[in-house]
Order: C-alpha cells, then sequence, then structure tokens
C-alpha cells in the first residue's frame, strides 16, 4: 500500500503539486486522471524518488509504504536506490536497455546481487508472466530494441518485475502504443493486480474505465497541480462529487 | 486578376530561388577549387620526393636530402604521450559534467572549457614551454611536446565526449536509476557502449589536429631531427620539420613538399576512420529504430 499525505513538488520556485493526500489499497489498480500539466508524472516521480534527478526539484510531504507508517520515504536519503525493490516504474516511451532481451533482465538482478544460478529461472518466469516468452524464447540474444513497441513495454515491465517489488508505477504505459499493443498491456495490468499495487497515469478515459479500482482526479489551478477527488472507480464515473470532474468526464 | 499576382509572386520566387542557387554552387565551387588546387599542388611537388627510402631514412643536411623516419619516429612519441594523457583525463572530465557535476561547478567547468578550445595553439606552446619545460624542468622534450599537446587537445575531446554522451537516450538513465542501477553500472553497461564511437572519433579527431600542430610545439619538443633515444630527448614532428624547411632551410623546398604530402595522406586517413565510425554509429542507430 502507499500513504501520501500533504504531497508537496516544486520545481524552481513553481508550486507544481500542492497537498496532495491519498491512499492507496494493495493488490488494486488506481489510476490518476487529469489534464496534461496536472502534476500527475509529477505525482509518481515522488513516490520512486525519481524527482531528484530533475534539477531545481523540492518536494515535502510524507509518503509511507506500511500501514504502521513508521518510514517516511522522502526522508530516505537515498530514495531511489534503497527502493528499487519495493517500487517498479514503468515509463511512457518503452525504454529497454541497447542490450540483448536477456541482459536487460539479468542486469538489474546481477546489479542486486541474485546469484547467477538463479537468474535464468527468474527471467524466465517473469517473461511468462508477462506473456512475452513464446515471442521470445527463440531470440533471447537479439537486440531488445528489434521488438515491436507493445513487446518492448512488456520488456519493461518484466524488466521492473525480476526485482519483485510490490508496487507499479506506471506513467501514460500504453500512450505510445497502437489500439492492439495498449490492449495486451491492459490485460497485464488486470492481471498483475492480483499480486502487485499499481498506480497508473493516464490521460485515456475510456482506460481508466476499463481497468481501474480506484481513480484519483488531478486538476490544475494557475499551473499548479491539486488532487480534486478520490474514489472508487465506479463512484467516480457514475457520482462524480466534485463540479471539475464532470466537467472533465464530458469533455 | 488574384491569379496573375499569384502567378507573378511565384515566377519571383523562382527567380530568387535560382540565383541563390546558381550562388551556393559557385561559392562551394571555388572553394573546391582552392582545396583541389592546394593538394593539387603538394601532390605534383611532393610526389617526386617520396619514396619507401623517404620513409625510412633520417634526413641529412638539415632535410635537404635523407628522409624523415626519425620525424616519423617523434611524431608517433609525441602522439602516444599526447593520447595516453588525454584519454583517461578526458573521458574522466566528461563523465563528470555528464552525470556527476554539481550545476555550478558544472557550468563554471563547462564555460573554461569552450574558452580553452578557443585558445590559439601559439599561447599553449607558451603554456608548455613556461610550465612543462621550464617550471617541471623537462626541457625541450618530446614528453613536455606531448604533454603540451594534450592539453591543448583536452578540451577539444572532452567537448566530443560529452555531445556522445548527450546523445545516449535519457530514458535509459531514467530507467537504470529506477531499478535502482549504480552510476557506475549505467555508464560501463550503456552509456560508454552507446557512446563508444562517438568518443572514438573525438579521440581521432584530436589526434588530426595534434598531428597537424606546429606552433605548440616549437617551443617545447623543439627542432632536434634526431632520432630520439628516450622521451626526454628533444625531437621534431612532422608539421614542425615542414615549417623549418619551408621557412629557414634553403633548398629544403622539395623535402618540405614530400613531408607535407605524407601529412596530408595521414590526416586524411585518420579523418575518413573517424567519418566511418560516425557513419557506422548512425546507421545503427537507424537499425534499432526501424527494428
Amino acid at each position: 500500500m502507499i500513504i501520501i499525505k500533504h504531497l508537496n513538488y516544486w520545481i524552481d520556485q513553481q508550486k507544481v503539486l500542492e497537498e496532495v493526500s491519498l491512499s492507496v489499497s494493495p493488490c488494486s489498480v488506481t489510476t490518476i486522471v487529469g489534464p496534461s500539466g496536472s502534476g500527475k508524472s509529477s505525482f509518481l516521480s515522488a513516490i520512486n524518488g525519481l524527482y531528484k534527478l530533475i534539477p531545481q526539484t523540492r518536494v515535502s510531504g510524507q509518503i509511507f509504504l506500511n500501514a504502521d507508517q513508521s518510514y517516511n520515504l522522502l526522508d530516505s536519503p537515498n530514495h531511489t536506490v534503497m527502493h528499487y525493490q519495493t517500487i517498479g516504474t514503468i515509463f511512457q516511451q518503452a525504454n529497454p536497455f541497447p542490450l540483448s532481451i536477456y541482459k536487460n533482465l539479468d542486469l538489474p538482478l546481477k546489479e542486486h546481487g541474485y546469484p547467477k544460478q538463479d537468474r535464468p529461472g527468474i527471467i524466465e518466469q517473469t517473461l511468462r508472466d508477462v506473456g512475452l516468452w513464446a515471442e521470445v524464447a527463440h531470440r533471447l540474444n537479439s537486440s531488445a530494441l528489434c521488438l515491436s513497441g507493445g513487446q518492448q513495454q512488456r520488456l519493461c515491465i518484466a524488466r521492473a518485475l525480476v526485482l519483485q517489488p510490490k508496487i507499479l508505477l506506471m506513467d501514460e504505459p500504453c500512450s505510445a502504443l497502437d489500439p492492439i499493443a495498449a490492449f495486451g498491456i491492459e490485460q497485464l495490468i488486470l492481471k498483475l493486480k492480483k499480486d502487485y499495487t499499481l498506480v497508473v497515469v493516464t490521460h485515456n478515459l475510456a482506460q481508466a474505465r476499463r481497468i481501474a479500482d480506484y481513480v484519483g482526479f488531478f486538476w490544475s489551478h494557475q499551473g499548479c497541480g491539486r488532487l480534486i477527488e478520490f474514489s472508487p472507480a465506479a463512484q467516480l464515473f457514475e457520482y462524480p462529487q466534485h463540479e471539475l470532474t464532470k466537467k472533465f468526464l464530458n469533455y | 486578376m488574384v491569379s496573375n499576382q499569384k502567378r507573378a509572386v511565384s515566377r519571383q520566387q523562382d527567380f530568387k530561388n535560382k540565383v541563390f542557387t546558381a550562388l551556393i554552387f559557385s561559392l562551394t565551387g571555388l572553394l573546391l577549387l582552392v582545396i583541389l588546387w592546394i593538394f593539387g599542388q603538394i601532390l605534383i611537388r611532393g610526389l617526386g620526393t617520396i619514396s619507401w627510402e623517404f620513409l625510412i631514412s633520417n634526413p641529412l643536411n638539415s632535410g635537404r636530402a635523407g628522409g624523415i623516419a626519425s620525424i616519423l619516429q617523434t611524431t608517433a612519441w609525441v602522439l602516444l604521450i599526447a593520447v595516453t594523457v588525454t584519454v583517461p583525463l578526458g573521458l574522466a572530465t566528461s563523465l563528470w559534467l555528464s552525470e556527476f557535476k554539481s550545476v555550478r561547478l558544472g557550468a563554471w567547468v563547462s564555460k573554461a572549457i569552450y574558452i580553452l578550445a578557443g585558445v590559439p595553439s601559439i599561447v599553449y606552446g607558451l603554456f608548455g614551454n613556461t610550465f612543462f619545460c621550464l617550471y617541471l624542468q623537462l626541457g625541450y622534450s618530446i614528453l613536455a611536446g606531448g604533454l603540451t599537446l594534450a592539453a591543448m587537445i583536452l578540451p577539444y575531446f572532452i567537448h566530443t565526449c560529452l555531445l556522445g554522451f548527450n546523445l545516449v537516450d535519457n530514458q535509459w538513465r531514467l530507467g537504470a536509476q529506477a531499478l535502482g542501477l549504480s552510476k557506475i553500472t549505467f555508464i560501463v553497461q550503456i552509456l560508454l557502449p552507446q557512446a563508444a564511437p562517438a568518443v572514438a572519433a573525438g579521440l581521432i579527431l584530436s589526434i588530426g589536429r595534434a598531428t597537424a600542430e606546429t606552433a605548440a610545439l616549437l617551443f617545447t619538443s623543439g627542432f632536434v631531427d634526431k632520432t630520439p633515444e628516450s622521451w626526454l630527448d628533444s625531437g621534431r614532428t612532422l608539421s614542425v620539420h615542414i615549417y623549418d624547411l619551408a621557412l629557414n632551410i634553403t633548398g629544403g623546398e622539395s623535402g618540405a613538399y614530400g613531408t607535407a604530402l605524407v601529412l596530408i595522406v595521414l590526416l586524411f586517413m585518420i579523418n575518413s576512420l573517424a567519418h566511418q565510425l560516425v557513419v557506422s554509429k548512425r546507421n545503427n542507430r537507424m537499425d534499432g529504430m526501424n527494428g
């Protein structure tokens, strides 16, 4: 689970997220919807710590990954590296490394000290989990860049999964894919929620309807993103509480 | 009415296009002619001097006769020293600038590198003379010359390395970070292999510059045209040899042209190697995208 309290996020002096608080339930899909520039991606980068790579960025607030709320992620000096095993991230643009399919998955395992004899088994199982094994089993040593867009994205999901995280953050994982490949990723998301906690940013409302258990709706006011409404998907889509949500759903 | 006006405008544009095309073609042609004339002169005057004998025998009578064996040897030594110093220092600096820097210090270092890249080589020569020859007491030596050349090509090499690193997709950086990969792993496994052709091309072009350098070596490695016995001996590189034969030695002209031809062939080979590397990299990239 993820518990977020009073999250604020600045780039330079500009506040891009203000007072976001919400709890993500384990083993569910929480989608974050909203227009461009409403701070959806910034929200993810606060959770996985990648905001530290962006110069002049600052966050405040609390992020906990346990119910006992004992350890604030934002207090950790080495946020990203420490939590690689808890949080996996999938990006909008599939970004397999310019290595072979096998090495893409082997590299993180090796880096984090998984014993050599265990790695082939983990890799095969993970590729089966994302439905890629049948397509790549015979060419594990060819370049990952030769895969199609949808396959690349599934490989990236597999690459995050080999480290056995509990949480998967996905930043518009389907927006660069054709509808068929996007459908494949959506099916995979629905399958993965049995074992993982997923937070999926999307600007595709139809997609959110198909996959979401919970929906957070972000809206930007003068360049600063706020969480307007957060509720179970059925409730938000059928009975939106806030005027802005109603307006957005009707676009 | 309107269509007539349109036609007039398009005719005018047509005319402008033709004039500009003609202008560009003739200027390019002029430039090509000048280059061809220079090459032609060197080829015609130098070809007579060049022979296997010329390449393997030492200069005699201050270079009026004999060959350039010792000169080639000195050139190789000086370049070897320059490259040995430049590669680790340059790679380390460019990696730091690309992957580790603090924003403010990084900006200062980049600025310094840009300025240094524009400093005339004679200034490097003076610096090398003061610092390496006098202060570090290396005297006129191959070592001092090589180090001076290293100082001269470092900013250029760093700049090309940085260009190569910047071309490496930032998405990989994010991906590596999200997987908790260390910077070292990212650099060794992804950044350097991807940027290797650019780094190699940068190095080769830097070597090209160093090979063609005269001014920075006049006061550092000196003029002695004998075969060097150690890196603390003074020695004369190809371009210094040409300079000396052309300006100071009466009757040294044919030797100068012969040496110039050798130098130009060397530079041509170096540059086409660099070009090959850059092109092959571009093709690889395309393959990756299409595949």
